[in-house]
């Protein structure tokens, strides 16, 4: 038993890093390699808190350590696909963190008692988040390229029927299709709000 | 993946918990090993999240998704930037945005009547197929530009049609909110009711006359070219249209600028090219002296061609040999250039 508490402690190397992330994917430069882990990082930790984890982020981590570890000492790991075996870890490590989370248990009137105490706090707070967000949202969209701006701000403009018909353009003027358009403005919403996230972060 | 495994509906369902367990095992799995499903599940929460901040969610849906939705601190900041996010939106006027082409293409309310007295000059002047063959392009560049006009004056009204729905809105909601809602905001509200029916209205009559005049023009062009356009209102603006130049020479085409007209407009086609933002200068034959500069140009797109058109004041030109030198502009704002277009005026 120690044996195994041992192996989830131990650290990895830079070159069992490095392995794992070729493994991961097979790009050949480093950028792309990087991407990938971020990618699989980042689809972990929105797995666990689709299940309702209480720490995504550290599950995640976990999850990578362990594969990596896995193949730091067998060399090889057979499965259809990295991800799919990335999930099939992720599964384990939910698995457990639900018998540890039943053991940690703390009785609800206790934790409405808590919030209620901090509430005028939180509300304060709040705003400061807030007037923070505005800030970091004009600085992240401003960094973002031209074209990428312009398609954000306009693929969100307008309620309902007026959105569509200004989708429909957009995509129109950009000679894409509008499954096409939506897929790069989800991806430039993603990016601006991984970046807004920081910039609230640092302030 | 060859068949879809997921719609909107079971996706929204995922996101709120509300699948049996072996269906949701099977989308947890999906989320990880498709892309394709990893990015429509992205897009669909964006959508689920956006809905339920312009308050687009209502009875179980709406309690399903602050009860489960809700339950985690990083699904509330998604809710928290998507709320801030409709703020900054809302902020940056996006109806000033529908109207950035509208500077590039400038029109003149008389840019029509101008042909009359060009293309009756030129059946006098008899210049043969060759002539036809350039009004026909110059039609083309007078369909294009009022096309232009056209649909942004239709951009205009659908952005206005917006903003008074947003007020609509704002409206209720406080109308609704107040129970004791005073007779003038009742007022406001009907009077704004009113007015979003006129601009609908006014927008059909717009798109129907846009349809018609392009059905009438697109007939009246094929049919009999050079007598086209003709309308009585003063002419202003002189319109043209130039190919790609010819690698190894080729005629050098030619225009006819009327005494009266105070801008010229040019209808560039571009060679294909990765640029997005264009720079041109109006030359002298040789090159020696620049005449007029553009701003930054912005291309259009119509199929896989990019047409740039350019305008620049009539009083310019002489009876001689002219080039339009294009330039792109790199990512480093750095221009360089694509092309040039050679044209002679000749008169």
């Amino acid at each position: 038993m120690q044996n195994v508490e041992q192996k989830k402690k131990r650290t990895l190397n830079a070159e069992a890093f490095r392995r794992f992330l070729g493994w991961l994917g097979d790009d050949a430069d480093a950028d792309s390699r990087s991407e990938n882990y971020l990618e699989m990082r980042r689809r972990l930790v929105a797995y666990f808190d689709r299940k309702n984890c209480l720490q995504p982020d550290e599950l995640a981590d976990e999850t990578l350590n362990r594969v990596a570890r896995r193949l730091d000492e067998e060399g090889d790991i057979e499965s259809e696909t990295p991800a799919k075996y990335c999930y099939i870890v992720a599964r384990f490590v939910f698995l457990e963190s639900l018998r540890g989370t039943e053991k940690k248990n703390v009785p609800l009137d206790e934790i409405s008692r808590a919030k209620s105490g901090n509430l005028a706090i939180a509300e304060a707070k709040e705003e400061e988040i807030k007037e923070k967000m505005l800030d970091c949202l004009e600085h992240c969209t401003n960094q973002l390229e031209a074209i990428n701006r312009e398609i954000i701000t306009r693929y969100y403009y307008g309620e309902e029927r007026i959105k569509i018909e200004n989708r429909r353009r957009l995509a129109e003027g950009l000679g894409i299709t509008v499954n096409a358009l939506s897929i790069r403005a989800c991806r430039i919403r993603d990016k601006l709000e991984i970046c807004v996230k920081k910039c609230v972060g640092k302030k | 993946m060859n068949e879809r495994k997921f719609n909107q509906q079971n996706l929204r369902a995922y996101l709120l918990g509300e699948l049996p367990e072996a269906e949701a095992e099977r989308f947890d799995e999906l989320s990880f090993t498709e892309n394709e499903f990893a990015e429509a599940l992205g897009e669909a929460e964006n959508d689920l999240v956006d809905a339920y901040v312009g308050d687009g969610l209502s009875g179980a849906k709406l309690e399903r998704f602050k009860a489960h939705y809700l339950a985690s601190p990083l699904r509330r900041e998604k809710v928290e930037f998507a709320k801030n996010f409709r703020t900054y939106a809302e902020k940056h006027n996006a109806p000033e945005i529908f109207k950035t082409s509208a500077s590039e293409v400038k029109t003149e309310p008389g840019e029509a009547g101008f042909f009359a007295g060009v293309f009756s000059n030129l059946r006098l002047l008899q210049l043969g197929f060759a002539t036809a063959a350039l009004a026909l392009m110059v039609t083309g560049g007078w369909l294009f530009v009022e096309n232009s006009r056209l649909r942004n004056r239709f951009d205009e009204s659908l952005a206005q049609q917006a903003e008074l729905e947003r007020r609509e809105k704002r409206l209720r909601d406080e109308i609704a909110a107040q129970s004791n809602a005073s007779a003038e905001k009742e007022a406001e509200l009907a009077r704004i009711r009113e007015e979003l029916a006129r601009v609908e209205k006014e927008r059909e009559q717009q798109r129907q006359i846009t349809e018609r005049e392009q059905q009438q023009k697109e007939t009246l062009a094929k049919r009999q070219p050079i007598e086209t356009p003709r309308l009585t209102a003063a002419p202003r603006a002189a319109f043209f249209a130039l190919a790609p130049p010819l690698r190894g020479g080729g005629s050098l085409p030619t225009i006819s600028v009327p005494a009266n007209a105070d801008t010229v407009t040019i209808r560039l086609e571009l060679e294909p090219n990765d640029f997005t933002r264009y720079r041109v200068a109006l030359k002298t034959q040789t090159g020696e002296r620049i005449l007029w500069r553009s701003g930054s140009l912005r291309a259009q797109t119509t199929g896989e061609n990019k047409i740039l058109n350019v305008s620049f004041p009539a009083r310019l030109l002489r009876v001689q040999t002219y080039s339009l030198e294009v330039s792109g502009i790199g990512a480093g704002g750095k221009p360089e250039i694509v092309s040039d277009y050679f044209f002679r005026n000749v008169r």
